[in-house]
This record gives structure tokens, sequence and C-alpha cells, in this order.
């Protein structure tokens, strides 16, 4: 069968359709843009929180870095933690961009490829939390006993804490390995519908 | 941004002309009947909320392509519940309404048909059949006209095979 005898059969709907589509226009003259609600604007809301909560953290781990840049027991967690939380607000940043920068009116590759690209990003960041909440929980609560109690967790003996960070790198070793073995659904997804973008030759 | 009454006016003829191709975009993506009043719902409020913003650089026909196949795409995949061209369903009523219409069989076998194919060539297929040149077609797609022109071979000879099995 041709396209052109497709086309002839596609056609054909429009009569029917002419007379079966209404349009209901009083409903069109009271819609006020506000009350059509983009779930958008609440990914962005949520995204600005993350970021606003980020620099806030931040601005505390410098204020704590330098408080205790002559002390490297505690400069060193401060340190990791200041490099991770960087890491996040750049990635919530790059995040935030991506999602203002997604229209509807753009060519559908371009659109879809972002979308695919954006879930790419939200799997990717759920990942990265199931290996660096357990990774960085030992300098977080160093840094926090000392900043919110000046209690310092080394007086409880230096063993726990390598034993802490020894079994957290084994649990992030064993989430990745996992993660990687069967990956997140809707990534795979994703990485798949960007391949059905590419450039057939 | 308030709209005018003269802009509703214009929105509203707009769509009469376009509704057919909602119509039938939508049919394509969603097979099921409640589903697609939901992606028509989307569509036409995707189109709405763009409509002060139109691009006079494309046309009106690429335009409306453009964000009918992005919003089907997206509702198909369901790429996340909080997709940036996802919108809220609207409550108060149906902006388009669809009674129930003639079954052309032909038609029907047709939609079967494409709905083999997957989402990027269901919407080659559908401008394709809109009477779109490869030139268009790469435009709303934003792939290459050689592009297309591959796949659009691919599509026909998958289209071919279905209706030969089917026969």
């Amino acid at each position: 069968m041709e396209f052109e005898q497709l086309t002839s059969i596609w056609n054909n709907a429009n009569p029917t359709l002419d007379q079966t589509v209404k349009i209901n226009k009083e409903l069109v003259k009271t819609i006020s843009f506000s009350k059509v609600k983009s779930s958008l604007s609440e990914i962005k809301w949520t995204s600005i929180v993350q970021i606003v909560v980020g620099i806030w953290f931040l601005d505390f781990l410098l204020g704590f870095a330098f408080r205790h840049h002559a002390e490297p027991l505690f400069l060193i967690p401060a340190t990791m933690l200041i490099i991770i939380t960087v890491y996040s607000l750049i990635f919530d940043i790059g995040q935030l961009i991506m999602l203002f920068t997604i229209n509807a009116q753009a060519s559908v590759a371009e659109a879809q490829r972002k979308l695919s690209a954006l879930k790419k990003l939200e799997a990717y960041d759920a990942y990265s939390l199931l290996v660096i909440i357990p990774l960085f929980s030992a300098p977080f609560l160093i840094v926090v006993a000392k900043a919110a109690a000046e209690v310092s967790l080394y007086e409880f003996g230096s063993q726990w804490i390598y034993s802490y960070v020894a079994g957290s790198a084994v649990v992030a070793g064993i989430v990745v390995f996992f993660l990687r073995m069967f990956p997140n659904k809707g990534l795979q997804e994703s990485i798949d519908f960007l391949k059905e973008l590419k450039e057939e030759k | 941004m308030k709209r005018t009454e003269q802009q509703e006016a214009l929105f509203i003829d707009y769509l009469e002309s376009c509704k057919k191709l909602i119509a039938k975009v939508a049919r394509v993506y969603c097979k099921d009947e409640e589903e697609r009043k939901d992606l028509m719902q989307d569509i036409t409020l995707q189109l709405w909320k763009a409509f002060p913003n139109y691009d006079d650089t494309y046309a009106v026909s690429t335009w409306t392509y453009r964000i009918a196949l992005n919003t089907s795409i997206s509702h198909l995949r369901k790429v996340t519940t909080r997709s940036a061209v996802q919108t809220n369903k609207y409550s108060e009523g149906e902006i388009m309404q669809v009674e129930a219409d003639t079954v052309d069989e032909n038609l029907e076998h047709l939609y079967r048909a494409i709905d083999l194919l997957k989402p990027v060539d269901k919407a080659v297929v559908v401008l394709q059949l809109e009477g779109c040149s490869n030139k268009e077609i790469a435009e709303v797609m934003g792939l290459s006209a050689s592009n297309i022109s591959t796949r659009k071979l691919r599509i026909k000879e998958e289209l071919k095979s279905h209706f030969e099995t089917t026969k």
C-alpha cells in the first residue's frame, strides 16, 4: 500500500471530524491563563528551594571550614561536604536551566531530547543520593556535632569512624553494583528514546 | 498576560481550523478513549498557552504540528509525572468535545498499523499523511531531510508488511 492511498484514507476522516469535534467556545472564553496550572511550576519551585538550601548549607560549611582551618580533623570532612554540595548545586542549577529551556514549540527532536536528558538527570540524581548519603553521613555528623553542640565525635575514639566509613563504602559499592545490574526502567527508556532520535543513515 | 476578547476570538478560529488535526494526532497516540480526551485537552491547553508567543518565523502549521506532536509524544512516554508539557486537567469541562463518530474500517485499520510504530515514526507518518514535504517534516521534527527520507522508507516497509499480514 502506497502513502497516497493511506493519505486518501486519512483525509476521508475530515468531513466526519468536522461534524463530530466541537469546540466549547464558552469555555475558551472563560479560561484564565492563571487557572492552567502547569506542573512544571511545581518542579521549578522544588529545584529553587533545593538551590536556596544548598547555598545556605554551603555558606555554613565555608564558615565552619574557615573557623577550623587549622584543625584537619574538622577541615577535611567540611571540605568533603563543600565539594559534594557544590557538585549538587551545579547539578540542580543545570536541571533548572534545562527545565526553563524546554519548550513545546521547539522541534520534536529538540524538545524530546531535553525531556529525555531531564529524565536521565532525575534518575542520576536519585542514584547519586543513594551513594552520597552513606558515604558522606560520617563527615556530616562530625561537622554538625561540632558546629551545633561543640562536640568532637573524635572524643569517642576513631575506630567507630573508620568502621562507619568502611561500612558505608561497602553499602555504596553494593548499591552501585545493583543499580548497574538493574538500571532504572525510566532511565533505560530515556536512553532508548535518545537512540531513536539519532540520525539514521 | 491578560487575554483580550480579540485574542480569544482569534484562538477559537485557529482552533476550529486545526481541530481535525488535533483529533487525529490524539487518536494516533492514544487508543483509549478517555485518555485521548485528556490528550486533546492537553494539546489544546498547550496551544492556548503558546498562542500569544507564536513565533512567526515558522508557518502556523509547523508551529501547530510541533506543539501537538511534542505534547502527544510526552503524553505517550509519560516521561515523568512532572513532565514539562503536562498540564493539570481543566476541571470545568472539555474545551474540545468529540461526539460519537461513525467507524471507518479503513481508517481504523490505518490507525492500528500506525500504532505499531515507534513514537517518533508515528509523528513522521502523521506529517506525511497530512501532506507535508520532506523539508517540512524535517523542520517540524528537527531532523535532516535525508533522515526523514530514510525513516519514511522504513516506515513504508513496516506499514506494508502490516497490511499484507492482516489482509
